[in-house]
């Protein structure tokens, strides 16, 4: 099977600094994929190369066995692969169905002649009104994106990239910043929103981790130490050591 | 700064109410250019409504690149000088028909944006300043070193009556050529409005906002800014022409950074963030540049104080000012905001009062009789002194008064006393 994402041997240097050694990945369709780590093993830098924010030094990367390594952020999201930010990041002058009919205007833009874009366009209105029910923002149809709590604002940050018409979803620390009940919604959230695509997320709360992932990947100062089923994860020599055991305490925490 | 108002807006507003308050600008946009000149038939007031129409347009266009893709240019008077420019030699050479003209103009302003825009679209933000800065300087510098081109000195001048005929006008008088541009004037505004109302330009404003994130959801921020560019230097050469159809001359200043500059102040008074914003804005500034520069040649003076005023007290504008206060009344209600109107309005009367009379007396000591307003000069200054200081006074107390009530009313919103 052609991997959804496949990351091959890549590398980046910040000057002498070398960020990423060699890392392979492999995504497959429709599984959920999560990238883990210590702070500064690189999960961020990997991102933006995946999503075309930034240039490796060197290697590859596949959407579905097309290079997409040297491509703009737009154009890779143009074949389909969504990522949200770290740092919540929306149109905050515009509002929130405003910010979703942006991005199904674009996703739509094949549907379309090009004199469309100066007319209003049902399908694209239809669309964002689905992800605004998806994400539950529906209430808060009109309000400015820039006025939206911060819970509201990451739920409005992967309603764009859902509206974006992906099957390929890269969510940056979907939960950070989050107290628990919000994150258990955003974990609902994203479990309902995935089904059917392709996600690969960075996440340093375990929990959500353990409950949500498919597949684990481990990496450790720029290295991809392990990958595997939570399971397999959870009793592997390597990722005990370079966690230093914290790993056991949230396992257990997560059996509770 | 607007946004946050409307959210704390609860009270519900009728769905007839609110089209009316929509329908006011445009009411007031169709008195100003229709009545005055049929009221009254003094040229200076032709002259001024045919200039504050070319400003509208001019500002409006800007403003598709200030307030809706955040692109701040500094030379903007290039594309509508070359529009109006390329419309006045083709009109020369060809005789077109005279209400064709704008059109022609527009065309070539955006031919000169696409151009220009190829450059200077790679950048945004204060990059994207210096290139138009660069580019406005260049042309600046063309159109004395090309005097073929741009007619050096004495720039290319055209006789409205020369074009081809069109039965039952000849755009001799003033009146007839002002009432083709006002009609250019009234399509320009609504065709900058309905284009301000597609899904482009709110792809647009999704640029201006967040690049980077236009980006992720599969946008060329380039391209869009691109786009708003041409569009932008189209309605400027509409500008552009409109403002050659009203003094038949398309002069080196009409693509120099002055005319760059008053633009971008045109907007910046008026706001960015409101549509009618620019439109307040072309009218003040024409205000000043007409009507006050016809009574005394301080006026660049009042225009900068007033900018900055302006800038310091409500940077959205004077239409952000008027939307905030609007929000203010309808959670308020008359009674508590009209003594703190009256506050302020007597605080701005004061101050502009008292500067008026200062620098007037300056001006009539330096310039004695060739000043227009010289009563002044005769005035004993120890009187002059006194009266400017009363009334500096009381723009002072009327000011902090009205800061303190400011002070109340948002501690007592605060607290929660008013639901």
């Amino acid at each position: 099977m052609i991997p959804a994402i496949a990351v091959r041997r890549l590398d980046k240097r910040f000057g002498a600094t070398r960020v990423l050694r060699g890392v392979d990945l492999l995504v497959e369709p429709h599984e959920r994929h999560a990238l883990i780590g210590p702070n500064g093993a690189g999960k961020s830098t990997l991102f933006n190369l995946i999503a075309g924010a930034a240039r490796p030094s060197a290697g590859r990367i596949e959407l579905y066995g097309a290079d997409i390594t040297r491509l703009a952020p737009a154009a890779i999201c143009r074949r389909g692969l969504a990522r949200s930010f770290q740092t919540t990041r929306c149109f905050a002058k515009l509002s929130v169905f405003d910010n979703l009919r942006c991005a199904a205007q674009i996703a739509n833009r094949d549907r379309m002649r090009w004199w469309q874009r100066y007319t209003t366009t049902r399908e694209a209105d239809e669309a964002a009104e689905a992800v605004l029910e998806s994400v539950a923002l529906g209430e808060r149809r009109d309000a400015i994106a820039g006025t939206l709590s911060y819970a509201e604002q990451r739920a409005l940050d992967l309603g764009l990239a859902l509206a974006s018409g992906a099957h390929t979803l890269l969510l940056d620390e979907p939960t950070a910043g989050m107290n628990r009940a919000e994150a258990a919604r955003a974990v609902e959230l994203i479990r309902s929103a995935t089904a059917g695509r392709t996600l690969l997320m960075v996440e340093h709360d375990m929990d959500v981790v353990f409950g949500l992932a498919d597949r684990i990947s481990v990496l450790v100062q720029g290295e991809v130490i392990a990958t595997g089923t939570p399971d397999a994860i959870r009793s592997d020599p390597a990722v005990r050591a370079a966690y230093l055991g914290d790993i056991d305490d949230v396992t257990h925490g997560a059996a509770r | 700064m607007r946004d946050e108002f409307n959210v704390h807006d609860a009270r519900p507003v009728s769905r007839r109410a609110q089209r009316g308050r929509a329908a006011l600008p445009w009411i007031a946009l169709a008195l100003l250019l229709v009545v005055p000149p049929c009221v009254s038939s003094q040229s200076w007031l032709v002259a001024w409504l045919a200039q504050t129409a070319a400003m509208i347009v001019f500002a409006l266009s800007y403003n598709l690149l200030l307030g809706g893709a955040g692109l701040l240019s500094f030379g903007h008077a290039a594309s509508s000088g070359v529009g109006a420019l390329i419309a006045a030699q083709l009109f020369n050479r060809f005789g077109l028909p005279l209400p064709l003209l704008p059109l022609i103009g527009g065309i070539g302003g955006a031919l000169f944006g696409a151009l220009y825009g190829l450059v200077a679209t790679r950048r945004s933000g204060t990059a994207f300043a210096m290139i138009t800065l660069g580019i406005g300087e260049l042309v600046a510098a063309a159109a004395w070193t090309l005097p073929d081109w741009f007619g050096g000195e004495a720039g290319v001048a055209i006789d409205r009556t020369a074009g081809l005929a069109v039965p039952g006008f000849t755009f001799g008088p003033a009146r007839e050529a002002y009432a083709l541009i006002a009609l250019w004037c009234a399509l320009a505004v609504l065709a900058m409005y309905a284009l301000s109302r597609t899904p482009f330009m709110r792809l647009a404003h999704a640029v201006r906002d967040n690049p980077v994130r236009a980006a992720a959801i599969g946008c060329y921020p380039r391209r869009v800014r691109y786009e708003v560019v041409v569009w932008s230097s189209f309605f400027a050469g509409i500008a552009g022409t409109l403002g050659l159809i009203n003094v038949e001359l398309v002069s080196t200043e009409s693509v120099g950074m002055l005319r760059s500059g008053s633009v971008l102040i045109a907007t910046v008074i008026g706001g960015s963030g409101v549509f009618f914003g620019p439109v307040v804005g072309a009218v003040v500034l024409t205000f000043f540049s007409v009507v006050v520069a016809s009574m005394t040649r301080a006026w660049l003076l009042y225009l900068g104080l007033f900018f900055v005023t302006v800038v310091v007290s409500s940077p959205d504008g004077i239409a952000g000012w008027i939307r905030r206060q609007a929000a203010r009344l309808a959670r308020d209600g008359w009674r508590v905001c009209l003594p703190w109107l009256a506050y302020r309005v007597m605080s701005a009367c004061a101050w502009t009062l008292a500067v008026v009379l200062g620098v007037q007396w300056v001006y009539a000591q330096r310039f004695g009789t060739e000043e227009r307003v010289s009563v002044l000069s005769t005035m004993n200054p120890v009187w002059l002194v006194a009266a400017v200081l009363c009334l500096a006074g009381i723009g002072w107390l009327t000011m902090n008064i009205a800061a303190r009530r400011d002070r109340l009313l948002s501690a007592e919103v605060d607290a929660g006393a008013r639901p």
